[in-house]
């Protein structure tokens, strides 16, 4: 491992270098060619997330910066080791809810539609010019609205994440659905299959791929959706909390709420991928031999 | 034998005005039960047309098909067909793939399933048989399809320059098998081929189109014993066959008339 690293001066270079590290992570490893073992390729990793946490920390210290202003890394570890052992819980459940609800919502209602709009041209025809103004209309501006109806529970966040999911998931069902090859279509009408075989045996298993890219991208904006509805009004969840501690000045909790942001958003992309792959394990088949 | 295809005055034309394309004129032959028949042409020839139009998967501009007497207005449920490209779907196996048509037809699926691995096993499927199809060359995606359009056993087997795909070395392969499991099955056997030999060799006649418009320009009997061997291509009666089905090609201005 010793000899992977010295073969990597740029990008493994010594973590006290700030310049290399700063533009690091993708920067200056791309173009290296060099044979990196896995267990090199881990070291890296490791090394320049100490050396991101290094230079965030010296950076704090060298311009002398309050934590009101930006915390070092260890002030905010503090702050959700103190999170974690209690007050941070009952956030991440409402956030977490909004974010599993609305997705669940507007995935559905996006397959729905769809599979309808793929079905029949007459339902294309007339719900276009809706559905094309509402994608250009920015859905969490809908948010404020969305309070005075729905009051301050989780329903308005429900909402508008199942809006902002709604999009990419009709979308890619359209796509997936009509994209069956021809030559399949004409081998269904030559088996003398009916409409509704030719559905779900040919279109929706081919559809099943572009329907998972779309949930994919839908459920990391679900936590956008869930997020900013709480920004709008709330007392409980996550985006709450980021707005409780901009009031108080807490910079560091603030802190610990996006790392917890991106832990559970990653979780769930991670989850939609392992999914994915579990489900569509054939595209990833090659020939043997 | 009896008359089980007759092809009556079938004219195909595409377009309309001056983008009008005449694709096929007043084609007229019969095919016998159990025969095997490959329709011989050069690309653009219509040939896959006129396939098409006796699968009922298009409509003749005039003319039409009778099939045991009745005319062939939609596919049928006692017809196989075969495609260039394999068309699998590939989150299926290579067992579900060759029941698909059982599934679609709501048969028995376990009944079934010992005629498919019958079918897959004598095209050297045996081990592939919950193989994804993404994991088989394009031959072995052939034999497949193959298996695919005679689970049903179909009275009538149409197939669309299956092996054109392939590389010469398979298609003999696949030429050999495809003549082994037609004279077990004994249905009757439509090919359409660009390749004079692989016609030759598969066939009882040769049905040979001229191109644009098509039309019947010779028929060709095969007086060649079953079952045919490899080393029939390299006789003196296949030889001369070929040369004069070349020939006949050559006369019509259809290969000559090209750069």
């Amino acid at each position: 491992m010793t000899t992977d690293r010295t073969s990597q001066p740029p990008a493994a270079g010594p973590p006290g270098a700030p310049d290399h590290t700063t533009n690091g992570g993708a920067g200056p490893a791309a173009p290296t060619r060099w044979y990196l073992t896995p267990a090199g390729v881990r070291g890296l990793m490791a090394g320049s997330f100490v050396a991101f946490l290094l230079v965030w920390w010296g950076f704090v210290k060298v311009l002398h910066l309050s934590s009101l202003v930006l915390p070092t890394p260890l002030e905010v570890a503090g702050a959700l080791a103190e999170g974690l052992r209690g007050p941070l819980w009952i956030h991440i459940w409402v956030t977490l809810q909004e974010i599993v609800l609305g997705f669940l919502l507007g995935s559905l209602l996006g397959v729905g539609l769809g599979t309808l709009i793929a079905h029949s041209e007459l339902a294309r025809r007339v719900l276009n010019p809706y559905l094309v103004a509402s994608q250009a209309m920015p859905k969490l501006a809908l948010a404020p609205i969305f309070v005075i109806w729905f009051g301050f529970g989780i329903t308005p966040k429900v909402v508008i994440a199942a809006l902002i999911c709604f999009f990419p998931l009709l979308e890619n069902t359209i796509t997936g659905l009509n994209a069956v090859e021809e030559t399949k279509l004409e081998l269904f009408r030559m088996l003398t299959a009916s409409r509704w075989q030719t559905f779900y045996k040919l279109r929706a298993p081919n559809a099943l791929p572009f329907i998972f890219a779309g949930l994919r991208v839908a459920i990391v904006l679900s936590v956008v959706g869930a997020i900013v509805g709480e920004y709008v009004g709330a007392n409980r969840g996550l985006g709450a909390l980021i707005i409780a501690t901009q009031g108080s000045f807490d910079t560091p909790i603030m802190f610990s709420v996006f790392v917890v942001l991106t832990v559970v958003g990653t979780v769930l992309y991670k989850i939609m991928e392992v999914l994915e792959k579990v489900l569509f394990g054939w595209r990833y088949l090659r020939r043997e031999g | 034998m009896t008359e089980m295809i007759c092809i009556e005055r079938v004219s195909k034309v595409f377009g309309a005005d001056h983008q009008r394309t005449v694709a096929l004129q007043h084609i007229d032959f019969q095919v016998r039960e159990g025969e095997f028949i490959s329709v011989l042409g050069e690309s653009g020839c219509g040939k896959t047309t006129l396939l098409r139009i006796i699968a009922g998967l298009v409509a003749p501009s005039a003319g039409r098909v009778l099939l045991d007497g009745t005319p062939v207005t939609a596919p049928r449920r006692d017809m196989g067909f075969v495609f260039q490209q394999p068309v699998l779907l590939d989150w299926r196996t290579v067992l579900d793939n060759a029941l698909l048509p059982v599934e679609i037809l709501h048969l028995d699926k376990a009944e079934h399933a010992g005629e498919a691995r019958k079918l897959l096993g004598m095209m050297g499927l045996k081990d592939f048989l919950l193989h994804r199809p993404l994991q088989l060359s394009g031959g072995m995606q052939q034999r497949v399809a193959i298996a695919r359009a005679l689970i049903l056993k179909p009275t009538l087997l149409l197939m669309d320059e299956p092996f054109g795909a392939l590389d010469a070395i398979t298609r003999e392969q696949m030429n050999l098998e495809l003549l082994n499991i037609w004279s077990l099955t004994g249905t009757t056997a439509l090919f359409v081929t660009h390749d004079i030999a692989e016609a030759v060799f598969l066939s009882d006649r040769v049905v040979l189109l001229s191109s644009r418009p098509g039309t019947v320009r010779a028929i060709f009997p095969v007086d060649l014993p079953r079952p045919r061997l490899l080393a029939h291509r390299y006789e003196e009666e296949f030889v001369r066959l070929c040369r004069q089905i070349k020939e006949a090609m050559l006369e019509q201005g259809v290969g000559g008339a090209r750069p």
